[in-house]
């Protein structure tokens, strides 16, 4: 059996922002389970006007309940558009509400989804979100549905989705349901699956919504969308740093998704054959992995210049995998692995071992089961020091090591503004507040830990250390959280000088399931989500699980 | 001034109490347990806001009460402060003290104690177990299975604040004792209701939640040009 990739390998920073979605990402699982439970899909309610502003309500049945995605679209000064959390208004906000709305519940809603964090939700909503149009895409196919045609495909691609959500927010934010109401339901236990059907139900709604204003637009000459752009088109998502902090204070749920995929990853390395038909799928797949990183085009030059490399490795990857001899070779699946380990960027091997696990969904998939945790952090205080010591010293030799005293280790902090408690991250000596600083420095932390742990009786208690340290609780408290989750901790500062906040969104947008990753800086980027899925209609057809990076249709004019 | 009652969420509750007390200058891990011990009082169907928000005040006005120091006997062991001690720092410490091996059996005493209730939950939070916890009046008991048994003479008593001794009693029978002078409350008849309140959230004062708020304010730091600008990376305006 091929071992797992080692956490100092693995969860290293720019290795991390070079994650790519696999079979495992929470949007496959969640479309999965949608298809192979036959959910079924209804547009309650349709109440816009000429413009498309109003109240909808559009329902799914799975085989246990019903969820409902209400929306309330709204008329937006073109200056009030921003993706950032300080935003105040927007083209459309939504619930995802546990059940179907009474018509009390929809009147409490309007009276609250449209302020966002400054409405009052209850346990009923178990999302609360937000989404802004791309003007120019939206009123692109407004445009030409109404004059019967349909849109320009390389236009539409090169943006990737007509609406963009600014803010999905779940886990009790504002009164909404936590976690634990849905966390032992089979549909819901799984990592983030009701933000991931909220943006789905978005998606949809976003379609009927843009094919609704053309006809009214349009009246007789209006056509609908070609189902081909439907699927094709995704949803858009702008994030911020509000990813990082979840991240650090789920050190056991991080290491779940890290070890689900690695285990994958081993699993398919393991294999001794490779048949003919995973061979022809994954040949076929390069192909269009090809053609997707062709569409793939940012300003950002940093990525650019990523993508342009991974181009030259997939065709390159495209020959080796045409090797007739692979089928023969002794483990041949390590070997495509360990190739790409051998001669491609961080980019292609992430996009390469996603690859490899994509025709191997009986060997993997049940992985997805893996993937959460409700288990909570937990002191030992009758840990002895030594013990701690030696906890730190197998683990953490990579917080350790540094040096703190050199102003570039702790050169940035993150903190809650307040400005709408947006999360930001700025220079420790040109922005005051850094006493406030969201703890998120675990190298450093814990390397003071260690410090105040050398000059202590090696035989007493966590319990008699912490009642004279009190400062050090949280970190020895993750120490002892995290000692069996070998993926639990990033091998990184995130503090000094050289880190790139945009890495940690990449990696936990992979796990989402995000493609066509767009930074606009290295704190936030836009990505789109979807990008590809069937259509509610289409579920449970041979493509349904069969979108990982697509190519735009090819379109009749 | 009457106030009214707000819906809360069980992790607004975490969110929100963790930075208050953060912000009344308790480090961030003691901060993150007083959260769980407000969690914890409100899974027994209590609104802890009021007491938790009094407990806060008071450390905010004394921080010395949050200096604790650990006496040993043969017998006993003893915590003491230079005043009254807060509940925010004698909560963890105590429980901690409790799950040492070499206590089981011994009477810890915490004297002074501000909010004896909030000790308690505490203790729940920290998932203790075999042990009795007594001050005036009052006695919890976490049993092996870790129920709780509340007796009281008057449940209006609960949340009394101090300052009281409080004493812990930790043991390794499985069967505890209950006295009988006090009117036993079951909490596993209120399983239901602890469920809901998991499930739904928890009615919680209004001006007590608004005094959570204004402390937990002070971990927000002011937004300057700068910051708004460059802090978040995103632009102001999307010309999209």
């Amino acid at each position: 059996m091929v071992g797992l990739r080692s956490p100092e390998r693995v969860m290293r920073l720019d290795r991390m922002g070079a994650s790519h979605q696999t079979r495992l990402s929470f949007m496959r699982v969640l479309l999965r389970r949608m298809s192979k439970e036959a959910w079924r899909f209804e547009r309650l309610r349709f109440d816009l006007d000429s413009d498309g502003y109003g109240t909808s309500i559009f329902a799914v049945h799975t085989p246990n309940r019903t969820y409902s995605l209400v929306s309330f679209t709204h008329a937006l000064n073109s200056n009030q558009r921003t993706d950032r959390v300080i935003a105040e208004a927007w083209d459309a906000t939504f619930n995802l509400f546990d059940g179907v709305p009474t018509e009390a519940d929809l009147m409490r809603l309007a009276n609250n989804t449209p302020k966002q964090e400054l409405g009052r939700f209850s346990a009923t909503e178990l999302v609360v979100a937000r989404a802004n149009k791309s003007v120019r895409a939206f009123d692109h196919v407004v445009e030409r549905l109404a004059d019967g045609r349909q849109p320009n495909i390389d236009f539409l691609a090169s943006v990737g989705y007509l609406m963009r959500t600014t803010a999905v927010y779940g886990s009790g934010k504002f009164g909404c349901a936590d976690r634990e109401r849905i966390a032992k339901r089979p549909e819901t236990r799984g990592a983030f699956q009701v933000e991931m059907l909220a943006v789905y139900l978005i998606r949809w709604f976003t379609m009927e919504l843009v094919e609704y204003v053309a006809q009214v637009r349009g009246c007789d000459r209006a056509v609908r969308l070609d189902p081909n752009i439907k699927q094709f088109l995704g949803v858009g998502n702008a994030t911020g740093l509000g990813m990082a902090p979840f991240l650090a204070k789920h050190p056991i749920l991080m290491n779940n998704w890290v070890l689900a995929r690695e285990t994958a990853l081993a699993r398919v390395r393991s294999l001794e054959l490779a048949s003919k038909e995973q061979l022809s799928e994954l040949r076929t797949l390069i192909k269009r992995v090809r053609g997707h990183l062709d569409e793939w085009n940012v300003n950002d030059e940093i990525q650019q210049a990523r993508t342009s490399t991974l181009r030259n490795e997939m065709e390159d990857y495209e020959q080796r995998l045409s090797d007739d001899g692979l089928s023969s070779e002794e483990l041949p699946w390590d070997a495509l692995y360990l190739y790409a380990e051998a001669n491609y960027s961080l980019e292609g091997q992430e996009l390469a071992a996603s690859m490899l696990m994509e025709p191997h969904a009986d060997l993997i998939d049940d992985l997805a089961e893996t993937m959460h945790s409700d288990r909570s952090a937990c002191l030992q205080p009758s840990m002895s020091i030594t013990e701690l010591q030696e906890l730190i010293a197998s683990r953490y030799n990579w917080g350790l090591k540094r040096d703190y005293d050199d102003p570039d280790e702790q050169r940035y902090f993150w903190y809650y503004s307040e400005d709408k408690l947006e999360p930001r991250f700025s220079d420790r000596l040109a922005e005051p507040g850094d006493e406030y600083e969201i703890p998120l420095a675990f190298g450093r932390d814990i390397a003071a830990l260690d410090k105040e742990l050398a000059r202590t009786e090696p035989l007493s208690s966590v319990a008699e250390f912490l009642l004279k340290h009190p400062e050090c609780r949280h970190v020895v408290r993750r120490v002892q959280t995290t000692a069996n989750s070998p993926y639990s901790e990033i091998y990184d500062s995130l503090i000094d000088s050289n880190v790139r906040p945009i890495d940690l969104l990449r990696f936990k947008l992979a796990f989402f399931g995000a493609s066509k990753f767009d930074p606009k800086s290295d704190l936030w980027t836009r990505i789109t989500m979807f990008q590809g899925a069937p259509m509610p209609d289409d579920l449970g057809g041979p493509s349904s699980d069969n979108w990982f990076l697509p190519v735009k249709p090819e379109v009749i004019r | 001034m009457t106030s009214g009652s707000k819906h809360v969420s069980m992790g607004e509750i975490e969110f929100i109490v963790t930075r208050a007390a953060f912000g009344v200058g308790a480090p961030f891990g003691i901060a993150e347990d007083f959260a769980e011990t407000i969690q914890a009082a409100a899974r027994f169907g209590i609104d802890p806001t009021p007491a938790a928000l009094a407990c806060l005040k008071h450390l905010d006005r004394e921080p010395e009460s949050g200096q604790l120091s650990v006496a040993e006997y043969d017998t006993e062991v003893i915590l003491s402060g230079p005043g009254r001690l807060s509940a925010i720092f004698a909560g963890p410490t105590l429980s901690d003290f409790g799950h040492l091996p070499q206590f089981r059996g011994i009477k810890i005493t915490a004297l002074n104690v501000d909010y004896p209730f909030l000790v308690a939950a505490s203790f729940v939070s920290s998932q203790m177990k075999s042990c009795i916890i007594e001050w005036p009046n009052i006695q919890v008991i976490l049993d092996e299975q870790r129920a709780i048994q509340l007796n009281v003479t008057d449940e209006d008593q609960l949340q009394t604040p101090g300052p009281v001794n409080l004493s812990i009693q930790t043991t390794v029978t499985d069967t505890i004792a209950c006295s009988d002078k006090l009117c036993g409350i079951n909490a596993a008849t209120k399983e239901v209701e602890f469920k809901r309140i998991a499930y739904d959230g928890i009615m919680v004062d209004t001006n007590a939640w608004a005094g959570l708020e204004e402390l937990f304010n002070r971990c927000l730091v002011p937004s300057s040009e700068l910051s708004l600008l460059a802090g978040a990376g995103a632009g102001l305006v999307d010309l999209d």
